[in-house]
């Protein structure tokens, strides 16, 4: 692991964190269905930086800081490409798939990618069975989660949401798929410099 | 043995007749307390605030709510025979800006007001035979009629009318009379109390008077206290236990007010029977009313995957650095 600086992560969450301590401004961001429809193609991107509750934005941002710091200092250009892709993917799915959503608010998305994207970085150039295994099972813990959740409908471990708000699966899981392919895309790039463990030859 | 020394004092001196008497007097307080309960009650009724006894009740009309809807919340009134409510103006305020601030940012909720307590007052009944009620004398009717011109006031669509009612227990025990009569009344704990509180949400569409969902909370508080620190501890347990049930109350009318939205979106407030409802956007128009306001938030699995990744970086990181 080198020590370069997480810039990508730890501008995300200044902004998102500085958002959280000024009240205002919160609307302008936040996924607005009839606003995105009405031109706002902003808002599904944005609306990784606003929350619904202080309790969700620490829980969120201290998530997406460890993720990302891990992640960027053994490949910034596969946090990059995670984040992007899980990004795009959440948007995607958040304006186009059934049922629709009237609002969204959150950063786990990209704490999802940046997730998935360092479980997959950890396996591949683990040393040990014992993290390859660990970084499976963090996967598959993730998967689990999401996948009863969206089987059943009901939040897992998720803590109080602001009545009628609810978490959204989805989310998580396009935030994870977008995250692998992003990952993968970094990877396999010809361009892509070994950066960290997973590229180091052992 | 305490016992012991005092069948040691001589019964002839005054000093051992006094003492034998405040001895005595002692018991009989100990024996009069041991068998007494005390109790407390604080309780407001929205029920009786909005259908009061000898008014006839009206039924409720169709509902049509334009969203974003403007919520008021209060507390339902508190008839003066209550006289012993501990439960303050303050402390309501406090409590009501809490549940306030649980219900903005809620989907379809533009603005949420609190109406401070004491604006609302219990309706009087129907004087026998009909008539004006006196000068000065409470609105007569039910309290429909004062929530609309609350309406008015403060521009609100719906009303969240919180009812409360907290007992407070007090009974002395054996280890309460052993040391009021020997010892003193408040070196060691020996009184046992407990506080139970219900708290009740109703919200109402004003203008229909229809009841569109209710949600409650509660608590129980137990504790033991010197008999001397009673009204102290009973105090603390009142504001603990309001508290307490408050936050239960919040997270039951979050649960309460989604299954409104879902309920509504079928075309009626509670089902078959009850009145019908209508959702209208800012432009009038009928919402779509399947939308639901999303959220991404981590959870206890995502940090726990977290804590693990973070621990996999940090082995992987030490393996590489001693094969180097």
């Amino acid at each position: 692991m080198t020590r370069r600086v997480p810039w990508v992560t730890l501008v995300f969450v200044a902004a998102a964190a500085v958002r959280a301590l000024v009240p205002a401004g919160a609307a302008a961001l936040e996924y607005d269905r009839a606003a995105v429809a009405a031109g706002d193609f902003w808002r599904p991107f944005t609306s990784q930086l606003v929350h619904w509750s202080g309790r969700m934005a620490v829980a969120d941002l201290g998530t997406v800081l460890v993720l990302g710091t891990l992640l960027e200092r053994r490949s910034r250009r596969a946090a990059l490409l995670a984040i992007a892709c899980g990004l795009a993917l959440a948007a995607a799915g958040l304006h186009w798939l059934p049922p629709p959503v009237t609002r969204y608010r959150g950063s786990s998305t990209v704490a999802s990618a940046l997730y998935v994207a360092l479980a997959l970085d950890l396996g591949r150039g683990a040393r040990s069975a014992a993290v390859r295994g660990g970084a499976l099972l963090a996967v598959a813990g993730l998967l689990a989660k999401t996948g009863f959740e969206a089987a059943t409908g009901r939040a897992l471990f998720a803590g109080p949401m602001p009545p009628g708000v609810e978490v959204l699966p989805r989310a998580h899981l396009l935030g994870g798929l977008g995250g692998a392919i992003g990952w993968l895309l970094g990877v396999s790039a010809p361009c892509a410099a070994p950066s960290g463990p997973s590229w180091r030859s052992s | 043995m305490r016992s012991h020394r005092f069948e040691r004092s001589r019964p002839s001196s005054p000093a051992s007749v006094a003492a034998t008497a405040v001895l005595a007097v002692a018991v009989v307080l100990a024996a009069t307390a041991c068998g007494t309960t005390r109790q407390f009650q604080a309780r407001s009724s929205a029920l009786e605030y909005l259908y009061p006894r000898g008014v006839d009740a009206r039924p409720p009309a169709d509902v049509t709510l334009r969203l974003p809807v403007r919520v008021g919340v209060a507390f339902a009134p508190v008839r003066p025979a209550y006289y012993q409510d501990r439960f303050t103006a303050s402390q309501k305020q406090v409590l009501l800006e809490r549940v306030a601030a649980a219900f903005r940012g809620g989907q379809g909720i533009g603005s949420v007001e609190v109406i401070p307590p004491g604006y609302l007052t219990l309706p009087s009944a129907p004087p026998p035979g009909g008539g004006a009620p006196a000068g000065g004398a409470p609105p007569e009717g039910d309290g429909f009629v004062e929530l609309d011109r609350v309406k008015a006031a403060f521009g609100i669509d719906l009303v969240a009318l919180i009812s409360y009612d907290q007992m407070q227990f007090s009974e002395t025990g054996r280890s309460s009379w052993a040391y009021w009569t020997i010892v003193g009344a408040y070196v060691i704990k020996g009184e046992k109390n407990e506080t139970r509180t219900l708290m009740d949400a109703v919200v109402y569409d004003v203008p229909s008077r229809a009841l569109l969902f209710h949600a409650s909370g509660n608590s129980t508080v137990a504790a033991a206290a010197t008999p001397i620190d009673v009204d102290r501890v009973l105090r603390q347990h009142s504001e603990e236990g309001f508290e307490t049930a408050t936050t239960d109350l919040i997270a039951n009318l979050g649960t309460a007010l989604g299954q409104f939205q879902q309920q509504a979106a079928t075309g009626t407030v509670r089902g078959p029977g009850t009145p019908a409802v209508a959702m209208l956007g800012p432009d009038g128009l009928p919402t779509q009313g399947d939308g639901t306001d999303g959220s991404g938030a981590v959870g206890a699995v995502e940090l726990a995957g977290a804590a693990l990744l973070l621990y996999l970086a940090l082995r992987e990181r030490r393996v590489a650095a001693q094969r180097r």
